[in-house]
């Protein structure tokens, strides 16, 4: 994966950080309470395949 | 047939020659972060460009295999402020949000920052049922913004054109199939707060001067 791309994603919608968990391929926002999938290592930033963090 | 496969196969002849056109502009734009937002060329587009970092953003109406990120142009995924120069090669014509994608460039930008635009003319697409072969590019647009409309857009939202270039990828005969190049810089005006022309009073001292004795001849 790109990590200097990585490095600069934020939340699409909040405009906040993100945090990369490795084993699950998603990117985390705290505030918004969204995970953004990674698939084939390419961070998916879509609303509508971001799932609520509280549901895992 | 989708969009991007029409610029792959028919209208690969139309990308090279906007790639051909935005070389004249890119190797003059400096920096260190390059946004294309639509995977349209598959980062053909941006080749002369001597920024740094380089990156196609692919958005569900512009997908690209070659994009380290996927979004929708309206909603990106990219800090405040930290981006020199952004290419949108159609994003307009074909994102549901054109108003939205240029707020968004509006934020990421720096001041100074330059932001790239192709774009159909408008008049296609009103008169694409009348044309013999329509390109299947027209027939997907969103209604098109006429251009004074979008300058309007663009200058409301602190953009200044540097330049406008019109070309053509029907002959010249059939005028209504130009593609316009924008070019605009982000304007931004530095606040210098502007001091009081008054002067506050001396303020008298608390305890009372005595005189002073003088000194005799």
């Amino acid at each position: 994966m790109n990590k200097t791309v990585l490095a600069a994603l934020v939340c699409p919608e909040c405009k906040g950080k993100l945090e990369y968990d490795k084993a699950a391929q998603e990117l985390h926002c705290h505030a918004c309470q969204l995970a953004y999938p990674i698939e084939d290592e390419i961070p998916v930033m879509l609303a509508d395949k971001a799932h609520p963090l509280a549901a895992k | 047939m989708a969009v991007t496969q029409w610029f792959e196969q028919q209208g690969k002849a139309l990308l090279d020659l906007e790639a051909q056109q935005l070389a004249q502009h890119l190797p003059s734009l400096f920096g260190y972060q390059l946004l294309q937002i639509g995977g349209l060329g598959d980062g053909h587009l941006y080749q002369s460009s001597r920024v740094q970092h380089r990156w196609l953003v692919a958005t569900p109406e512009l997908p690209s295999n070659y994009a380290p990120v996927t979004a929708e142009a309206a909603y990106l995924p990219f800090a405040t402020d930290q981006t020199d120069v952004i290419l949108l090669p159609h994003t307009l014509d074909f994102c549901p949000e054109p108003e939205g994608v240029l707020h968004e460039c509006e934020r990421l930008l720096i001041p100074e920052g330059h932001l790239l635009i192709t774009s159909f003319n408008p008049w296609v697409w009103h008169w694409r049922a009348y044309l013999p072969k329509a390109p299947v590019a027209i027939k997907q647009a969103y209604p098109l913004t006429p251009l004074h409309t979008r300058l309007q857009q663009l200058a409301d939202l602190g953009f200044a054109l540097q330049q406008q270039q019109r070309f053509w990828f029907y002959p010249k005969s059939l005028r209504l199939c130009g593609i316009d190049i924008l070019l605009l810089q982000k304007q931004q005006s530095t606040l210098t707060p502007i001091k009081p022309t008054w002067r506050q009073k001396r303020q008298m001292a608390d305890a009372v001067i005595e005189p002073s004795a003088r000194k005799k001849i």
